[in-house]
């Protein structure tokens, strides 16, 4: 069960992105890329019959990234054979610079392989060689479409100022780890810390998550774990469905606003005590696995603390001070 | 060079490099430990190291996994180093002070003349 409440900013500043977005839908920009001028001018030409397309040049992905500085296009075009950067080295130049940027690649005969390295590396979608014609087009524009759906999607995401979810979930490790994902994700999407910010939480509320499911509904000592881990996780799969473990839930309750981000994870054992763990970085225990996720939560949030049973730990991380939310700097755009 | 769900092995020598191919989920725990295990047994490696060039972060189920491949390596009187680390991924081991027992290398190259002296 999930209980959600979302408050979202102004309709004024949606208006804004709106606007903005329709401005970008008005004249896309296509990068297209390939050392072989015959085949760039073939797919320019096939993009520049659309008059809505701006259509722009490299011949190699070194030259692609130069441009992107000047001026970031809508989707990029490339070939995947290339001299000094190859389509599958842009596409993950292009992925871990420019996140948002789809890539279509151009597959020639022989080049299956690295196509699919590509997409594996975040290209959005790929058109043959030999089909251009009949296919490019309406790649472009459906990838575009996407594209556009999904900033739209993020920058909507960027304008929500509170956000509340309670989580009821039964005792499984993969609604566990959705809702973990779901967490990560929605995050991300309000843009409230950075990056690195983001990956650490998302570290600490797995740890926390993984916490409740084997040691807190399972019982399932870490100790088990220190002398055989197979035996740690064939007694957490047996308990899985044994009573009384196999009727416990895991409670999450979720805060995210401008403030920062709150997340009480609370499981239905019996708790611990936390002051018994091992301190995981003296140097007699660094060949032991107790007490690592909890020290993983301490060290990635600002704040975390157990209730009296030990059977709930909530995890607090603050906004900084400095930091404007997004709905106002968007506003302001 | 041997391809797996979470690791791609390498043989250099006497050492076994281990790229961590793929972001560790915490909830792979236990898959995560059955594929290392998998690879001590076939491998059998005197020393290791670890190559993270392709991933940004992990939580305790992969140090999990290494405390268990390093058990082995130490039984046998070897090394184990970690290279091309940076980042969260590099957080989590520094915090945990697993670098006392894991230095930390730049490159594939320093680690691997490390663990070989």
């Amino acid at each position: 069960m999930a209980v959600v409440a979302v408050a979202v900013c102004a309709a004024e500043v949606v208006d804004t992105w709106a606007n903005t977005l329709l401005k970008e839908a008005i004249m896309p920009t296509v990068l297209v890329v390939d050392d072989s001028a015959i085949d760039r001018r073939l797919a320019g030409g096939l993009l520049e019959k659309d008059p809505k397309l701006n259509v722009l040049y490299a011949q190699d992905g070194k030259s692609a990234l130069g441009l992107m500085e000047m001026q970031l296009p809508d989707v990029i075009v490339t070939d995947l054979i290339m001299p000094t950067m190859n389509g599958r080295e842009l596409v993950e130049a292009v992925h871990k610079q420019y996140p948002q940027l789809p890539v279509i690649i151009m597959t020639g005969k022989g080049s299956e392989q690295i196509a699919a390295l590509a997409l594996k590396h975040g290209a959005a979608s790929y058109v043959p060689k030999k089909r251009l014609a009949q296919d490019l087009a309406e790649t472009v524009a459906s990838v575009l479409r996407v594209s556009l759906e999904r900033l739209s999607h993020s920058r909507l995401m960027e304008c929500v100022s509170l956000s509340q979810h309670v989580f009821v979930l039964e005792n499984d490790l993969n609604l566990i780890s959705s809702l973990s994902k779901f967490l990560r994700n929605s995050i991300r999407a309000m843009g409230m810390f950075e990056e690195a910010e983001d990956i650490r939480i998302g570290v600490a509320i797995d740890e926390a998550l993984m916490n409740a499911y084997y040691h807190g509904n399972l019982e399932v000592s870490s100790k088990l774990r220190e002398h055989d881990h197979r035996a740690f996780y064939e007694t957490a799969r047996r308990r899985n469905d044994e009573s009384p473990y196999c009727s416990r839930k895991v409670h999450v309750r979720v805060d995210l606003s401008n403030d920062g981000a709150t997340f009480v994870i609370r499981d239905e054992g019996p708790g611990f005590d936390p002051s018994q763990l091992p301190d995981p970085t003296d140097p007699t225990n660094l060949d032991r696995p107790s007490g690592r996720g909890v020290m993983l939560m301490r060290s990635f949030m600002d704040d975390i603390s157990y209730n009296e049973t030990g059977n709930e730990v909530t995890l607090i991380k603050r906004r900084a001070k400095h930091a404007a939310p997004h709905f106002v700097s968007e506003a302001n755009s | 060079m041997t391809d797996s769900h979470f690791f791609t092995i390498h043989q250099h020598q006497n050492t076994m490099v281990v790229e961590v191919s793929s972001e560790v989920s915490s909830f792979a725990n236990d898959e995560v430990l059955a594929e290392i295990e998998r690879v001590i047994q076939k491998y059998d490696p005197q020393a290791a190291v670890i190559d993270f060039a392709h991933v940004s972060f992990f939580g305790s189920s992969l140090l999990e996994a290494l405390r268990t491949l390093w058990n082995h390596v130490h039984a046998t009187g070897g090394k184990m180093a970690l290279c091309n680390i940076t980042g969260v991924a590099k957080e989590v081991i520094t915090v945990s002070h697993m670098e006392n027992i894991w230095p930390l290398f730049e490159t594939r190259d320093a680690a691997l003349q490390y663990v070989a002296e």
